[in-house]
C-alpha cells in the first residue's frame, strides 16, 4: 500500500514538475535598428565614456550582439553653467572619450548633446550629480536555504548553507537617489590528487555575484545607516573567497530608468510581471522629428570601491549553529583546470 | 498490455454497474417507440414505469402516429394530453373511479375548492426543478413547474392520485387529500430508465426561439456538472468558457472575456451582490461552489435594464435555497480540495443552506523536487451561508452570505493574500395583486494583501474594497402592462489605492497611504414586453445612470500644454470628506426585437448602451487577484460602449436541437489603457500613467445543442475582432504611434465542443474540446546594451502572438447506490484535464541567464501536462 501510494505521489509529483517553461525558438519579424546612447559621466575618468551605435538583431542566447557605429560629429556634455567636456570617437569603435575632463560636482546637474553627420540633434534631460558615498565595510553572515541538487536522473533538495556578502553603507542624507553596486569575486577552489605534482588550487573568477542588476532607492535610508546584500557565496567549501564591489550613486531618473531594465530581466512572463515594454530614456531628437526614437539614456554618477578576502572557514566557525554540509573537493590527475577550465591555478594578487 | 489495464478497469466497471440486460431490453423496447412517436409528433409519452408490462408490445412496424393508441388498446390503460407537449398514460381505472364517484346521488353538489401548490425538488442536486409536470390522470388535467419549481392548481375537494415527473427522474405517484388548502413538497428521485423524459426548464422549450433574447445562456448546476471536473471541481466559469464568444487569455488567469470587452467589464453577481474576484487560485478554481449553487445566467448580447454598470456581460449566479423536508448533506472529498454541505428546515417557515470548500494542494506540491516550490504555499477556502424565511403568503426574506480566502506564496521574499465578503439581504413581496417586488440590500468587500519579507524592507500592501447597494425591482403582474419591470439602483464605492506600511517594528519601510476613492452610482429603469401580433415581439428598456465622484481627495492640475505628469503639476484642490468633484450620467436604451418565422425559428435584433463607471487597473500580462479598481474621475471618463447585434434561431426536431447564429458591433469609447513603464501601485498621481483611448469589436457566434438523448451536447465556433486606439498630441501619451492594436484578449477564432455519453444508467462520459486563436503579444525588435547590460527593445504593443491554444478534457462519472430509499449516494469522477498534455503557451518571456547575457526567449505554460482527478461525491439524509 505505501510502495502504491508513493508511486502515486511520484506521479503526482511527476505531473506538476513537467517544465512549464522551455526555451522556444522565436522568429522575430520586421528589425529595426534603433539609435541608442549609453552615456556615462561620473568621478571616474576611466569610466566615463559615451557609446552612440545602433541596437542590434534579437536572437535568443546569441552571444555578443554586433551594433553599428553611428556617425557623429558633435557630441558633449555640458554643466548647467554650459561648462562642456568633448568627446573624440575611439577608432574602430562605438565609443566616445573626453577629450578634456573635470571632476563632476555634486548637486550640479549636466547634459549630453550630440549632433549625427545627418543632422539630427539630440539632447539628454539635465540629471543633477548625486553625492559619493564610501562602503564604510563589507561583513558576512551565514544562512541556511533549501538548494536542489540536479544530477542525471535525480534531483534532490538538501538544507545548504550560504554566507550572504553585505555592504555597510552610511547615507548621506541628501535627498533622494539610486545606489547601483557591482560586485566581483575570485572564489579558491580545493581539488585532490594522488600525484605528487598536482596544480590542485584553481581560482575562479566570477564576475558578477548578485546575477542581476543590483539597485537600491535611498528613499528608505536618507540619513540612516544600513546594509545591503552584494550577493551570496556557497560555504560548502572551504577556499577563500574574494569580493571586490563598487557602488555608483546615480541620480533618482537614472534610477528609475535602471529599475526598469532590472524589472525586464526578471520577467517571467506570469500574470504577475508587466507586460514588456520600449523602455524610454532621457535623451530626445532635438530636431524636426520629435517622435523619433532613441533608447538609452545619459547616466551622472559618483563611484567608490571597496575589497576583501573572505575567509570561508570563520564564517563557518562563527556560525556553528547552522547545519553546515562539506563538498568533498573534486578528483583530479594533475590540475585542478580539469574541473575548472575557466579558472587559473595561478594565485592572484589578493590570495598571495 | 500495461496500456490495456485502464481499460480493463472502466470495462469492468462498467459492466459491473450495469442493470440486468432484461429489465433494459424492456424499457429500450418503450424508449424506441416513444422516442418514435415523439418524433412524429412532438409529443412526449409519460408512463410509470410499474406499468410497463402491462401495456401492448407494438410492433415497431406500426404507424408512428398509431403508437399511443395501440400502446393502450384493449388494456386497462388510458392516455391525456397535457397541453401539446405531452401525454400521460394511466390506469383507465382511476378516471372511471372518478366519474363513477361524481355521478353517485350522494355526491355533493357543492364541493368546495382548495388550491394544491407545491414544489418539486431534485433529490441528487437538492435544487428545485423547474419544468417538472405535475398531474392528476383522473381529472386528467396537469401544469408544468415555474422557474422556482412551483406549480399550483385549485382542486374541488376529494382524494386524488397525482404524478410527478421530470427529465431523468421517476415518475411519482402520491396519493392527495384535498379538503383544505394543500402544501406539497415532492423530491424526485434518478430514473431507473430512460422513459419519462421530459424537457427540464423554467422557459419553454423554444424560449431561444420565442423570446426575444439575444446573446443570453443559462446553465443550471445540473448542466454544468455535465462537464469533465478541472482539478476535481465543477466550475461555473469553466461551463462559461464553453459558450461562443466567452474567451479567456489563458490557464491562470482570473476572470474572462465576453465579446471583445475586458475582464472588468463583467458584472458577477452571487445572488445580487457584486463580484470583483470570481477565482480562487488564479482562476483553477471559481468562488461558485457546486455544492451551493442553483444556477448561473450569462446575459451578453440584450443585457436586461435592471443590470447596470458594466459593459460587456452579466453573470447572474443564485444559490440554491434550503430543502423545506428534510436534512440534507452532501460533498465531495478530491486529492487537492474537498467539500461539505448540508441544507434543511429548520422549521416550517425556515431553511438553511450552508457550505465549505477548502483546497490544500501543498502536501504535493512540497513533494516537488525545485527549491523555488518547496519554499511555496497555497490555499484558499469558502464558505456559504444561505436562510430562507417564508413571512406569509405575500413575504419572503433571504439572507446569503459568502467569504473566502485565497493565500499564495511563491518563493520566500512574497506572499499574496486576497479575500472575498459578499452578503445580501432580499425580500421578496407582492403588494396588493398586481405588484411584485425584490429589495435586496448587498455588501460586497475585497481585499488583498503583499506581503514583502525581505529584511530590512518587509511590508504589508493592501487594499479594500468596499461595496454597498440597494436595489429594487418591481413586476407588474397585472392584466394590463403585464411584464412591466421598473426599478431603481442605488450603489456606494469606496476603492482602496493602496496602503504601504512596515510589517516588522525593525522594517525600514516608509509607510505611504494613497487615498481610497469613494463615489455612488445611481440607476433608474424601466422595461416593457411588448407584443405585436403572433409574430412580432419587443423589449424596450431604458436605464438612467449617474455617478457622484466624492472627496476627501486632492486633485492635481496638469499644465495642458504637455503630456500629464508630476512635474508638470500646475496646481492642487482639495476636495472636503462628501464633496462631489466629478459628476457623470447618461440614457442606456435596450432594445430587443423577435420576428418568428414560422413555429421554430425566428430573427431578433437588439441595441444595447452601457455605461461603466469602474475600471481595473492592469499592466501585466493578464488579470491577476492583486490589481486595483479604480472609479472614473476628472481624468478618467467612464467606459462606454453600443452594441448591435442581430441573430437566426431555428429548432429541429421537436426543439432537442437548437440552432443559432449572432453576429454583433460594438463601439467603446474611453477605454483605459496604460502608458508604457506606467506605475500602478502607490502612486499618488495615477492619471500620470494611464491614458484613455477607444475601439470597437466585432464578431460572428454559432451554437448548435443537442439538449437531450444518450448522446447530447454542443459545439460552438466564434470569430472575433477587437482592437483599440490609443492618439494624443504628445508622444508620451500615444500608443502604438496613434494606430490601433488588438486588445491582449483579442483572439479570433474561437471553438468549443462538449459531449456528453450516458450508456448505462449508472455511468457516463463527457468529453469537451476547446481551441482557440493564440492571444497578442509583444515581441523584441531589438537588443541593446547599458553599461554591460543588455536590453531588449520591443515592438509596438500586441503585434505579434503566441500559439493557439487547444485541450482536450474527458471524464467519466460512475453513479453507486442511487436506489429510491437509500440514505446515502454517492459518485465517482475521475477526469483528465489536458489529456493529450499540450504545453498551451500563456505567454512568451524574454531572460538572461546571466546579468549581461543576451536574453533568451522561454514560453510559460501554466498547464503543460495532463492533470488526472479523482473526486468522491456523496449525498446523505
Amino acid at each position: 500500500m505505501i510502495k502504491k501510494l508513493t508511486i502515486f505521489l511520484l506521479l503526482i509529483a511527476g505531473i506538476f514538475t513537467n517544465s512549464c517553461i522551455d526555451e522556444v525558438v522565436i522568429e522575430v519579424p520586421g528589425f529595426e535598428p534603433q539609435l541608442v546612447v549609453d552615456g556615462w559621466y561620473g568621478n571616474s575618468i576611466e569610466d566615463t565614456y559615451i557609446r552612440i551605435y545602433y541596437s542590434a538583431e534579437y536572437q535568443s542566447g546569441v552571444v555578443t550582439p554586433q551594433y553599428r557605429q553611428a556617425n557623429v560629429n558633435l557630441l558633449y556634455i555640458q554643466d548647467q553653467n554650459g561648462r562642456r567636456i568633448n568627446f573624440i570617437p575611439v577608432p574602430n569603435s562605438i565609443s566616445f572619450l573626453p577629450e578634456n575632463y573635470f571632476d563632476p560636482e555634486p548637486g550640479l546637474s549636466y547634459q549630453l548633446v550630440f549632433q549625427l553627420t545627418n543632422g539630427n540633434s539630440y539632447r539628454s534631460d539635465f540629471e543633477m550629480m548625486p553625492p559619493k558615498v564610501e562602503i564604510e565595510e563589507i561583513t558576512e553572515s551565514a544562512f541556511e536555504a533549501l538548494e536542489v541538487i540536479n544530477t542525471p536522473g535525480v534531483s534532490l533538495s538538501q538544507i545548504r548553507t550560504f554566507a550572504s556578502i553585505n555592504a555597510q553603507i552610511s547615507d548621506p542624507g541628501v535627498g533622494e537617489f539610486g545606489y547601483m553596486f557591482s560586485t566581483s569575486g575570485i572564489s579558491e577552489d580545493f581539488t585532490f590528487s594522488e600525484s605528487d605534482n598536482c596544480s590542485c588550487t584553481c581560482y575562479s573568477f566570477i564576475s558578477n555575484i548578485f546575477d542581476k542588476l543590483n539597485l537600491l532607492s535611498n528613499r528608505e535610508f536618507q540619513s540612516r545607516s544600513f546594509q545591503h546584500s552584494l550577493g551570496d557565496i556557497p560555504l560548502t567549501s572551504l577556499g577563500r573567497f574574494y569580493v571586490n564591489t563598487r557602488v555608483r550613486t546615480v541620480s533618482k531618473n537614472n534610477l528609475e530608468y535602471l529599475l526598469k531594465i532590472d524589472e525586464q530581466q526578471k520577467n517571467t512572463g506570469s500574470i504577475f510581471d508587466v507586460s514588456p515594454f520600449r523602455i524610454k530614456g532621457n535623451v530626445r531628437n532635438v530636431a524636426e522629428n520629435q517622435n523619433s526614437v532613441v533608447l538609452g539614456n545619459f547616466f551622472v554618477f559618483q563611484q567608490s570601491g571597496l575589497e576583501k578576502l573572505v575567509f570561508r572557514t570563520e564564517i563557518r566557525a562563527a556560525s556553528l549553529d547552522l547545519n553546515h554540509v562539506f563538498d568533498l573537493p573534486p578528483l583530479v590527475n594533475s590540475s585542478c583546470i580539469e574541473i575548472y577550465p575557466d579558472a587559473t591555478p595561478i594565485p592572484p594578487i589578493p590570495f598571495r | 498490455m500495461r496500456k490495456a489495464i485502464p481499460f480493463f478497469f472502466i470495462f469492468f466497471m462498467i459492466t459491473s454497474m450495469a442493470i440486468s440486460q432484461s429489465e433494459q431490453s424492456q424499457q429500450l423496447f418503450f424508449k424506441g417507440l416513444i422516442d418514435k412517436y415523439e418524433a412524429k409528433t412532438g409529443i412526449r409519452i409519460l408512463i410509470h414505469h410499474n406499468d410497463l408490462s402491462s401495456l401492448n408490445k407494438v410492433s415497431e412496424q406500426v404507424n408512428a402516429e398509431s403508437i399511443l393508441d395501440e400502446l393502450v388498446k384493449e388494456t386497462q390503460f388510458a392516455y391525456f394530453f397535457v397541453g401539446e407537449r405531452y401525454a400521460v398514460v394511466y390506469p383507465k381505472r382511476l378516471r372511471e373511479n372518478y366519474i363513477k364517484q361524481q355521478t353517485r346521488p350522494s355526491a355533493s353538489k357543492n364541493k368546495q375548492t382548495y388550491k394544491v401548490k407545491g414544489i418539486i425538488r431534485d433529490n441528487e442536486a437538492k435544487t428545485i426543478i423547474p419544468g417538472a409536470l405535475f398531474s392528476i390522470p383522473e381529472l386528467e388535467i396537469g401544469q408544468q413547474t415555474d422557474s422556482n419549481g412551483e406549480f399550483s392548481l385549485d382542486l374541488q375537494e376529494g382524494t386524488y392520485i397525482a404524478y410527478f415527473s421530470s427529465l431523468g427522474k421517476e415518475t411519482d405517484r402520491k396519493i392527495i387529500r384535498v379538503y383544505q388548502n394543500v402544501e406539497l413538497d415532492v423530491t424526485l428521485f434518478e430514473s431507473t430508465s430512460e422513459l419519462e423524459m421530459v424537457t427540464v426548464s423554467d422557459r419553454a422549450i423554444d424560449y431561444n426561439v420565442k423570446s426575444t433574447a439575444l446573446g443570453v445562456a443559462k446553465m443550471p448546476i445540473e448542466e454544468l456538472r455535465l462537464l469533465p471536473p478541472l482539478l476535481g471541481e465543477v466550475d461555473v466559469i469553466k461551463g462559461m468558457l464553453m459558450l461562443p464568444g466567452v474567451t479567456t487569455v489563458g490557464e491562470g488567469a482570473s476572470g474572462f472575456n465576453v465579446r471583445g470587452g475586458g475582464v472588468d467589464q463583467n458584472l458577477i453577481l452571487m445572488d445580487g451582490v457584486p463580484v470583483f474576484n470570481p477565482s480562487h487560485m488564479f482562476g483553477f478554481f471559481s468562488i461558485f461552489n457546486q455544492d451551493a449553487i442553483k444556477e448561473a445566467e450569462l446575459y451578453k448580447g440584450d443585457i436586461p435594464a435592471k443590470y447596470g454598470g458594466r459593459l460587456s456581460s452579466v453573470l447572474d449566479v443564485s444559490t440554491k435555497q434550503g430543502n423545506a423536508k428534510k436534512w440534507i448533506g452532501e460533498g465531495g472529498i478530491g486529492f487537492l480540495s474537498s467539500r461539505l454541505g448540508i441544507n434543511g428546515p429548520i422549521s416550517e417557515t425556515t431553511q438553511i443552506m450552508a457550505t465549505g470548500r477548502f483546497a490544500y494542494p501543498n502536501w504535493i506540491i512540497h513533494r516537488i523536487p525545485n527549491a523555488k516550490l518547496q519554499e511555496s504555499s497555497t490555499y484558499f477556502y469558502d464558505v456559504n451561508l444561505r436562510i430562507d424565511q417564508q413571512l406569509n403568503d405575500n413575504n419572503s426574506l433571504s439572507l446569503s452570505l459568502y467569504k473566502s480566502q485565497d493565500y499564495f506564496r511563491f518563493g520566500r521574499d512574497t506572499a499574496f493574500t486576497w479575500q472575498s465578503d459578499l452578503a445580501s439581504l432580499k425580500w421578496k413581496s407582492i403588494w396588493g395583486e398586481k405588484v411584485g417586488s425584490d429589495l435586496t440590500l448587498a455588501y460586497s468587500g475585497y481585499k488583498y494583501s503583499v506581503l514583502g519579507e525581505i529584511q530590512p524592507l518587509d511590508f504589508d500592501l493592501t487594499s479594500q474594497i468596499d461595496y454597498f447597494g440597494i436595489h429594487q425591482d418591481f413586476e407588474w403582474i397585472g392584466e394590463k402592462l403585464e411584464g412591466l419591470e421598473f426599478g431603481y439602483q442605488v450603489n456606494h464605492y469606496s476603492m482602496g489605492m493602496g496602503e504601504l506600511v512596515p510589517s516588522s517594528e525593525t522594517s525600514l519601510a516608509i509607510p505611504q497611504k494613497i487615498p481610497s476613492e469613494r463615489a455612488v452610482e445611481t440607476g433608474l429603469f424601466v422595461q416593457y414586453p411588448l407584443k405585436i401580433g403572433e409574430k412580432f415581439e419587443a423589449q424596450l428598456g431604458m436605464r438612467y445612470s449617474g455617478f457622484f465622484a466624492m472627496g476627501e481627495r486632492d486633485v492635481f492640475l496638469y499644465d495642458e500644454n504637455f503630456a500629464r505628469d508630476v512635474s508638470r503639476v500646475t496646481d492642487t484642490v482639495s476636495y472636503g470628506a462628501g464633496e462631489v468633484y466629478q459628476r457623470y450620467s447618461g440614457w442606456e436604451p435596450r432594445i430587443a426585437f423577435r420576428y418568428s418565422i414560422g413555429d421554430n425559428s425566428s430573427v431578433k435584433a437588439s441595441v444595447n448602451r452601457s455605461i461603466q463607471y469602474l475600471h481595473l487597473l492592469s499592466n501585466n500580462f493578464a488579470s491577476a487577484p492583486v490589481d486595483l479598481w479604480k472609479l472614473s474621475d476628472q481624468y478618467v471618463q467612464p467606459q462606454e460602449s453600443w452594441q448591435y447585434s442581430v441573430g437566426a434561431y431555428r429548432n429541429f426536431n421537436f426543439d432537442k436541437i437548437e440552432t443559432s447564429l449572432e453576429f454583433y458591433y460594438k463601439d467603446f469609447n474611453s477605454l483605459l489603457e496604460y502608458r508604457d513603464g506606467a506605475q500602478l501601485i502607490l502612486n499618488p498621481a495615477l492619471e500620470t500613467s494611464l491614458v484613455m483611448g477607444r475601439g470597437y469589436a466585432y464578431g460572428g457566434e454559432f451554437l448548435i445543442k443537442k439538449k437531450s438523448g444518450k448522446l447530447n451536447g454542443w459545439f460552438s465556433y466564434a470569430y472575433s475582432r477587437t482592437l483599440r486606439i490609443v492618439e494624443s498630441q504628445f508622444e508620451d501619451e500615444t500608443i502604438n504611434q496613434g494606430e490601433y492594436f488588438p486588445a491582449n484578449w483579442d483572439q479570433p477564432h474561437d471553438m468549443s465542443l462538449l459531449l456528453n455519453y450516458k450508456p448505462l444508467r449508472k455511468v457516463s462520459f463527457s468529453a469537451t474540446f476547446n481551441y482557440r486563436t493564440g492571444r497578442p503579444i509583444t515581441l523584441p525588435s531589438s537588443i541593446y546594451d547599458i553599461n554591460g547590460s543588455l536590453v531588449v527593445d520591443y515592438q509596438e504593443r500586441n503585434q505579434a502572438r503566441i500559439p493557439d491554444y487547444h485541450r482536450l478534457d474527458l471524464g467519466v462519472t460512475f453513479d453507486g447506490n442511487q436506489k429510491k430509499d437509500s440514505h446515502y449516494k454517492s459518485s465517482i469522477t475521475i477526469a483528465f484535464y489536458n489529456v493529450y498534455a499540450r504545453k498551451n503557451p500563456f505567454s512568451w518571456f524574454f531572460q538572461p541567464d546571466l546579468a549581461g547575457a543576451v536574453p533568451r526567449s522561454y514560453r510559460l505554460a501554466v498547464i503543460g501536462t495532463v492533470i488526472p482527478s479523482v473526486t468522491y461525491n456523496f449525498t446523505f439524509r
